[in-house]
């Protein structure tokens, strides 16, 4: 191929007008053919470019990129002697690079007197690049270039230089917008790979925290980093996740939500079973009970399996604040699941066939608010919940400078004048209200997008069948549920199948001393997290008290 | 599970699926499916017996419109009644509900009533065939109150409370208040079918309020009703519903007040008792042994005696015991005058001696009851006098 590939070169460099020749000029036939040809090389992914080996000639390496990076303004070939020595060029992409560094790299190997001026010794001596590599082939190097390296190809040399001068501009380490704390810290993941993995592996410092690279995607050749700590995940699920990334085939990787779609379990459940966070702190903590974190290149959102539904309704400030509160947040925030899902659907069961259910004050003020709405509760619900549901779209996407004008324009809409208008019933209003904010304590994004979508099935039944129906529908979701697996893990656990000892970091947040062990139905290699020694003395006193600190007031007690 | 059956579907019969379940909501969706703007929420009847021997029935419904809902130019509640009362007469209560149902452009929605009333001249035929209708669809509630209005059920209905929106709101919060013995169908019931005991059934009747600048019509509740199995024969009040509480060991907390030659107009408040009726089977009568222990403060004391020296309040307790006494014996006398046990006495013998009251009691209770004998013994205590022990504008007079 790089044969038939150099041949055609070389008659360009035969006729080097040739590109620059309008084409009416040129032989039509032959034109047309070459044309096929280049194209079917361009058509072709960079990672089949491994095949082609960098040439000895430096002029025909030189002739190669510049096809290859025609019409590219941001990659830039810049040749250069290396003093009393052979020729050569740098390559590299504009705006990817530290150019003071690479500068300097680049005097110091034009500085390089006499140099015998091959690659190994260039790297060894005369280089002062801390990360440096060489490569053979096209393919590699050109993932290297325009993932930000230079590369350096040298007259006789059939390997070129990678300098890791990379100096792409980033965001800065920002608080994460989309799960913000009271207490925790303050920064979360941007979209540069690196940047990410080191904000990991400043919370796990240990050469037990690996990370295996890939790469994914057949044009954007995305980077994607698994991490896991050996040790504590079980080795079976880190191949099943190397297995089912390995196995994407797809021709473009921009978000982590693609690698998310494209390797969990239930491709049609609205459930969602990979969990994704903005936060070191959170997938750390993930990794410490043993699951296995997927950082993708230019998304902060770093996906975390095996995901459970469980670990979906879990924030990672429950384990920063007492744990008494974090309890009875978490037990807020199952009631409100329940609201979320159900509210809706219960007003329209009761209002529409149990009205003997209502206290009979409430029924009555329900009765009033209802007595000049012109549509069935059914369709007051679904009005509401769409308009509602618009609300919130249109509030995501609004540019920020008229946000203020359509919320306010909502509050009214919604709120005010369409119960003044006698459209919609104010206990509607107040049911949607609730449902929404509801919805917005779930703290995982994706569960509460589940439970918005359920919600209208479960409208729906309530409306034909009652309660009847929306006991029907729980129960079909229940058992769907049930049914659901996330990395072999079943997506119900630690309730289903059940183990109790697990339960105490779900039903409640016990304190860390009452939770010595890693939950066990992940299937981990290391279970205990915490000292023997240290939990036996704490137990023993309840608390640390101590003892060893004399007071004056109670000097007396001592005493005695 | 589902999504590889519809993998194994065609496109056409997946089509076809959604087709289907598509029109299963029209096919059998919503028979029983009613808007709360449809029924029409009654929240009391009333059961009356008419002169020609028909039942009147008599409904009151809220009239959510009336109820100032938030609406779109709804007229305010000033002046407009917030329920409505619609009566019909008929040979059996469910015609007479169907004829009503005839004129109204809502269904009738039983679920929400909280008061049956029954007219004193049906209660005097007999309530039991009141509760077939009442238990035999599930819509009514066996724990609504019930209340027996002197005279005719209808009057109370169309009272019209101060502090309520309906009358029937007003008669369940007085019902349920904690100084009366609530009773509601369910106990009713279940003291009709047993035989030693007899409902006492709360007894109102609407009375017009006096001297205020605005009259209104407000439902009283006048003592209980008694009954002989099942029919009403007369009232029991004031003094000898007091006592009823000690004999049927229900203790309710109640104020009194009398006038002593010592201590002058004095009014109390028994707050805390306990009563204990103990029988002793004789061979030709029975003897009820009632004790009872009383705790009262005093409320009211005119002759402002000074009741922190303890002699006084000595002598005071004594005064209550007879006073207790006297109306536990009043209570006795209403039993034995209208032949109606609404003290639970025969109940009290089942329980004590099950094999006697099958063998001997049970059958002629009625008459055992006229002969029966009662010893009371009252123990009151004073517990509280007050904030303070004399009026505290007494003249100071030094000695």
């Amino acid at each position: 191929m790089y044969r038939r590939f150099r041949r055609k070169r070389n008659s360009l460099q035969d006729r080097p007008e040739e590109r620059t020749t309008s084409k009416q000029d040129e032989d039509r036939e032959q034109h047309n053919d070459r044309e096929e040809e280049f194209d079917a090389l361009n058509r072709q992914y960079v990672e089949q470019l491994r095949e082609i080996p960098i040439h000895h000639d430096l002029n025909d390496n030189r002739r190669y990129l510049e096809y290859l990076f025609s019409d590219c303004s941001d990659c830039i070939i810049r040749p250069f002697r290396i003093e009393g020595s052979r020729e050569a060029f740098a390559l590299f992409v504009d705006g990817l690079i530290d150019t003071a560094e690479v500068n300097r790299t680049l005097k110091a190997m034009m500085i390089d007197e006499g140099g015998v001026g091959n690659a190994e010794r260039l790297a060894s001596e005369s280089v002062p690049a801390s990360q440096l590599d060489d490569v053979d082939n096209y393919g590699d190097l050109l993932l290297a270039v325009l993932g930000g390296d230079t590369g350096v190809f040298i007259e006789g040399n059939g390997r070129a230089l990678l300098l890791g001068l990379r100096g792409m501009s980033t965001r800065s380490i920002s608080e994460p917008e989309t799960e913000a704390v009271v207490r925790g810290p303050r920064e979360g993941f941007i979209e540069n790979l690196r940047t990410n993995t080191s904000l990991l592996r400043r919370k796990l410092k240990t050469p037990n925290l690996k990370m295996k690279a890939m790469v994914v995607g057949n044009q954007t050749n995305t980077s994607i980093a698994i991490a896991y700590l050996e040790g504590i995940v079980d080795p079976a699920t880190v191949d099943e996740v190397v297995g089912r990334i390995s196995n994407i085939q797809i021709d473009g990787v921009l978000e982590s939500g693609y690698i998310e779609e494209l390797i969990q379990d239930s491709t049609y459940s609205p459930f969602p079973q990979v969990q994704y966070s903005e936060r070191p702190d959170t997938v750390a903590a993930s990794l410490l009970e043993g699951r296995v974190a997927i950082f993708v290149d230019g998304t902060p959102f770093v996906l975390i399996v095996p995901t459970t539904f469980w670990q979906l309704l879990q924030a990672n400030e429950d384990y920063y604040e007492r744990f008494q509160m974090a309890t009875l947040i978490r037990w807020l925030r199952y009631v409100f699941l329940f609201i979320a899902l159900l509210m809706p659907s219960l007003y329209i069961a009761i209002s529409t066939f149990h009205q003997s259910m209502l206290p009979t004050t409430l029924l009555l003020s329900v009765a009033a608010a209802r007595e000049t709405i012109p549509f069935p509760a059914v369709v007051e619900a679904f009005i509401m919940e769409i308009a509602f549901e618009a609300l919130r779209e249109a509030g995501v996407r609004l540019p920020k400078t008229v946000g203020q004008a359509v919320s306010i324009l909502g509050a009214l809409v919604v709120g005010q004048a369409s119960v003044q208008a006698g459209i919609v019933s104010a206990p509607m209003v107040i049911i949607v209200s609730i449902t929404g904010i509801a919805s917005f304590t779930i703290p995982r994004y994706n569960a509460a997008i589940t439970l918005r979508m359920l919600r209208f099935p479960l409208m729906i039944l309530a409306s034909i069948f009652g309660m009847y129906g929306i006991l029907i529908g729980v129960m079909f979701i229940l058992g769907h549920m049930a049914n659901l697996r996330s990395f072999g893990i079943p997506y119900l656990s630690p309730t289903g199948p059940l183990s109790s000892n697990d339960l105490r970091d779900v039903l409640i947040r016990a304190p860390w001393t009452e939770m010595s062990k890693r939950p066990s139905f992940l299937d981990i290699q290391d279970t205990r997290r915490a000292g023997k020694q240290m939990i036996e003395d704490v137990d023993s006193t309840s608390g640390q008290k101590g003892i060893g600190i004399p007071h004056p007031s109670v000097e007396g007690e001592s005493d005695a | 599970m589902s999504s590889s059956k519809k993998k194994t579907l065609g496109n056409s019969s997946r089509l076809l699926l959604i087709l289907i379940l598509s029109t299963l909501p029209f096919s059998f969706g919503c028979w029983d499916r009613t808007e709360i703007n449809d029924i029409a929420i009654v929240v009391s009847t009333a059961f009356d017996l008419d002169p020609d021997g028909k039942y009147r029935v008599t409904c009151q419904m809220a009239l959510p419109g009336q109820m100032g809902g938030s609406n779109g130019g709804g007229g305010g509640t000033s002046g407009q009644k917030s329920y409505y009362v619609d009566s019909e007469t008929g040979n059996t209560i469910r015609e007479a509900n169907a004829r009503q149902q005839a004129r109204l452009s809502r269904q009738l929605f039983f679920a929400h009533r909280r008061v049956l009333i029954i007219g004193e001249e049906l209660a005097k035929q007999g309530i039991r065939e009141i509760f077939d209708v009442v238990a035999r669809v599930p819509e009514n509630r066996l724990t609504s109150n019930i209340v027996i209005a002197k005279g005719k059920g209808y009057d109370l209905l169309n009272a019209q409370p101060q502090f309520e929106r309906f009358s029937a709101e007003a008669m369940r919060e007085i019902l349920q208040s904690d100084n009366m013995i609530e009773i509601n169908m369910k106990d009713v019931a279940q003291e009709l079918s047993q035989v030693g005991t007899d409902p006492l059934i709360p007894l109102m009747m609407p009375v017009q309020t006096t001297k205020g600048k605005q009259k209104s019509t407000e439902t009283q509740f006048i003592g209980y009703a008694q009954f002989h199995d099942d029919r009403y024969v007369g009232p029991i009040q004031d003094e000898a519903a007091q006592g009823i509480y000690w004999i049927r060991q229900r203790f309710k907390p109640y104020t009194t007040s009398f006038e002593n030659k010592q201590f002058g107009k004095i009014a109390i408040n028994v707050y805390k008792g306990k009563s204990e009726v103990i029988p002793h089977l004789g061979s030709d009568h029975i003897t009820f042994d009632v004790r009872i222990n009383a705790n009262c403060y005093i409320t009211e004391a005119e002759q402002g005696i000074d009741f922190g020296m303890s002699e006084n309040i000595q002598k005071v307790e004594g005064v209550f015991d007879q006073k207790i006494k006297q109306s536990v014996q009043a209570a006795i006398a209403e039993i034995k005058n209208h032949k109606s046990d609404s003290g639970q006495l025969g109940l009290v013998i089942a329980r004590n001696y099950p094999r006697q009251w099958q063998d001997k009691y049970e059958k002629h209770w009625y008459a055992e009851l006229q002969k029966a004998e009662f010893k009371i013994s009252v123990n009151t205590e004073v517990a509280r006098v007050g904030l303070i022990s004399e009026n505290i504008a007494k003249k100071e007079v030094t000695e």
